[in-house]
């Protein structure tokens, strides 16, 4: 007998004993039965033990896999597994509908289970992208890491107050916003951050806000010298 | 959570909530690529803390929608709502080790989830919030954001001070 034809025989086999028997719990506490509650009862089992195989599926167990590549339904390795199917497939029929509600609840959970995980994994491949670009790529225009200062001469006092209000505060900073900390008129602060850029000390960004700027790491390191003054010179590097 | 609620009221939260919840999501995403220019930190959001915030803030808006109240501007609502629920449940986390962090790094690290929710309220009032507040400014709301209580009547006049209504 080919090993399919085994399980398919041990599926029916169990669906309609555990049908049987579930019946029969049904039958002896019933005052008259019907024949066609106790067939639908017994149809009821027989499509539990023919859903055991994917239940051993959402378990992880592919033993049925070997049985049904097995040569010959007497190899004891397949009969056993024969077995073991069997005894799964005769606990679902007798408890056929709790059992086939537990399994459809598992297949829709595992689902959207599936669907979660696909969402996290597209986010960091994206985290993953961000990083290896920041670590092989790094944008010589907006980039915090050290980079070389170009010594232009000391710092105006205005120089040093729009180096410090870009130090402050939020991460990103307009020139409005720069003007309104400073009290300069945006026109002097557009000049500013123009000489500071120049010197490596602040950078700018575009976003869809407009423009913004932010200070380098050189800057940053320079705004919180707190011997900063307007003949403070910027270092040099490199 | 409400008592009682019909099937409308419940489909009505669910999509609210579920509006909320992407366009927050769209916004961090903007964000993180911004304080990544700004500052080379990497930050990432939890996805079940977020729809946390979304359900809360949801809550918040079908609960005060019943009141009688001063004609605040629903921007300001929301956007101190949506602040509240984020200062609360601090969904944004930053991505690696904080030993690896220069101190300025390290300090901006501190206060992500306080960032954020200034970067919310700003895009949820429509205000740009980087061109409005001094440096000053900006500094005392994050510190009191972080440091202090408030609750959400607070950040509503002050958000609604921000409309210039």
């Amino acid at each position: 007998m080919y090993p399919s034809a085994l399980l398919l025989l041990l599926v029916v086999l169990a669906g309609l004993l555990g049908g049987s028997c579930s019946a029969f719990y049904e039958v002896i506490s019933l005052p008259s039965t019907t024949r066609i509650r106790i067939a639908l009862r017994i149809l009821e089992s027989v499509i539990a033990a023919a859903v055991v195989p994917l239940f051993l599926s959402l378990i992880g167990n592919n033993e049925i896999g070997t049985l049904l590549s097995g040569d010959s339904s007497f190899d004891p390795k397949v009969q056993y597994i024969a077995l073991k199917t069997f005894g799964f497939c005769l606990i679902a029929a007798i408890s056929a509908r709790r059992f086939l509600d537990t399994v459809s609840s598992r297949v829709f959970a595992l689902e959207r289970e599936l669907k979660d995980a696909e969402k996290r994994i597209e986010k960091t491949e994206q985290k993953v992208d961000i990083i290896n670009t920041a670590v092989n790529e790094p944008d010589e225009s907006s980039s915090p890491l050290p980079e070389e200062v170009v010594v232009s001469g000391p710092l105006t006092e205005i120089d040093s107050k729009v180096l410090a209000s870009l130090s402050g505060g939020l991460p990103l900073r307009s020139i409005s916003g720069i003007a309104r900390s400073t009290g300069a008129a945006p026109e002097e602060v557009d000049t500013s951050l123009t000489r500071l850029s120049d010197s490596g000390l602040a950078t700018k960004i575009i976003t869809d806000r407009g423009k913004r700027w932010m200070p380098t790491l050189a800057g940053r390191e320079l705004a919180t010298d707190v011997n900063l003054g307007p003949s403070s010179a910027p270092k040099s590097k490199g | 959570m409400p008592a009682a609620i019909s099937d409308a009221e419940s489909n009505h939260h669910e999509e609210v909530a579920g509006l909320a919840y992407n366009e927050v999501a769209d916004i961090f995403d903007v964000f993180a690529e911004e304080l990544n220019t700004a500052t080379g930190l990497v930050v990432d959001i939890n996805y079940p803390d977020l729809m946390n915030v979304a359900e809360s803030f949801a809550y918040d808006l079908a609960r005060y929608r019943s009141f009688h109240e001063i004609k605040v501007p629903d921007r300001a609502r929301r956007a101190a709502y949506m602040a509240k629920w984020i200062m609360r449940f601090r969904p944004v986390y930053l991505v690696g080790e904080v030993h690896e962090l220069n101190e300025s790094q390290k300090t901006r690290a501190l206060i992500l989830n306080e960032d954020f929710a200034l970067y919310i309220a700003s895009a949820f009032l429509d205000v740009d919030i980087e061109a409005e507040l001094t440096d000053r400014m900006a500094s005392i709301l994050l510190y009191s954001f972080r440091y202090r209580s408030h609750s959400e009547d607070t950040f509503i006049l002050y958000f609604a001070a921000l409309c210039k209504i």
